[in-house]
């Protein structure tokens, strides 16, 4: 049988002793990597604060992506941009101090910028606060072009009610519907503040499954794209254009 | 006078769910059942639910009589239909709250048997 490797890849950090919790719960519940997003503000600190967690003197004090028992833990930077300009503006001052770089959606020009930038790894909630689901046949191909994963965030499901709630389930049904068409990347993520909002890889599996999503599908979503971002940004450095890299001989 | 049981051959087939339940407040078990069908309801409709044949068959409290706890955890069985335990626990994993508290519900796992349930999942040996 394949050992298949879950990620929740997005986290909401709050304060050293909630992100602990949150660590451990993720841990106990069969998750082999977590990434936790902080604002730019708490970045600093979250890393002084993960190296004390982890209390390893020999690592070097720089790391951008510590690991306990094999569980990795990638702290990553949420941009919430106020229009495209500034964005980008962000986005090219943080990508180098952090490993993972998130662009908070919700915007139609912010979702446009993020999914043509290349330097960004993942777009969250492209359909927040929309009566659509915040893409379209051109932020796709966008998308899929420059390897900008799209999340489906599940906090979103639970926080809400009603109408709501089933305003949110078609829109992701419509984002699944034109991931099958361009093939761009797509997480399902947790979202969770507290150990509360956290679930097991399997019941978010069978959540899915139920909004139709194929099983290889979420697979993909919750194994393989993780894992692909996390080997991308440790090359990135190396990449001069895409599909060029400078290889160390040492 | 009490229905004779049907045979085996007519009887649908049940699956076990284990779960787990983290709360901030203590649950009794009639909350319990009560949440359950309420988020199936809510989530799957009349018609798909009524298919489900949901029971809470066991529960246990693993709670102390201490009530200094921050969270109450609980531990039960739920017997449902064969074919349909991804739609209950995708209705399960949705339930979030309780009187204004903070709740979650994890499934363990998925079992033929409730004996088989209880030994994998909820009282492992060693």
């Amino acid at each position: 049988m394949i050992n298949v490797k879950y990620f929740d890849f997005h986290l909401k950090g709050k304060n050293p002793d909630s992100d602990l919790a949150l660590i451990n719960e993720a841990k106990r519940l069969g998750y082999h990597g977590i990434s936790i997003f902080y604002s730019n503000e708490q970045y600093n600190l979250a890393l002084e604060n993960f190296n004390k967690i982890i209390n390893d003197e020999t690592s070097p004090t720089h790391l951008k992506s510590f690991k306990i028992d094999e569980f990795s833990i990638t702290p990553g930077i949420i941009i919430q941009g106020k229009n495209p300009h500034h964005l980008q503006k962000q986005i090219r001052s943080l990508r180098n101090k952090t490993n993972i770089l998130m662009v908070d959606g919700g915007d139609l020009k912010i979702n446009r910028a993020a999914c043509e930038n290349v330097k960004v790894d993942i777009l969250s909630r492209p359909y927040y606060k929309r009566r659509d689901c915040g893409l379209n046949h051109v932020l796709s191909r966008e998308a899929a072009k420059n390897n900008v994963a799209i999340e489906l965030c599940f906090s979103d499901l639970l926080k809400s009610r009603n109408s709501l709630r089933s305003k949110i389930i078609a829109h992701f049904r419509d984002i699944i519907k034109l991931q099958r068409k361009f093939q761009f990347m797509l997480l399902i993520t947790s979202g969770a503040r507290t150990i509360y909002d956290l679930r097991t890889p399997q019941d978010i599996m069978a959540l899915y499954r139920c909004l139709g999503l194929k099983k290889e599908e979420i697979l993909r979503a919750i194994s393989d794209s993780p894992s692909f971002i996390l080997d991308y940004n440790q090359q990135r450095k190396n990449m001069v254009v895409d599909g060029v890299k400078i290889i160390d001989e040492k | 006078m009490k229905l004779k049981i049907l045979p085996p051959t007519l009887r649908g087939d049940k699956r076990y769910l284990a779960f787990e339940t983290i709360s901030q407040i203590p649950l009794p078990r009639d909350d319990l059942i009560f949440m359950i069908w309420e988020s199936c309801l809510k989530f799957h409709g009349e018609c798909e639910t009524s298919k489900f044949r949901l029971w809470v068959t066991r529960s246990w409290d693993l709670n102390s009589n201490n009530s200094k706890k921050d969270h109450f955890q609980l531990k039960g069985i739920l017997q449902c239909n064969r074919g349909d335990e991804e739609k209950v626990r995708g209705a399960l994993c949705l339930i979030n709250s309780y009187k204004g508290k903070k709740l979650v519900f994890h499934t363990l796992g998925l079992a033929g048997t409730i004996k088989s349930a209880t030994q994998k999942f909820i009282k492992p040996s060693p």
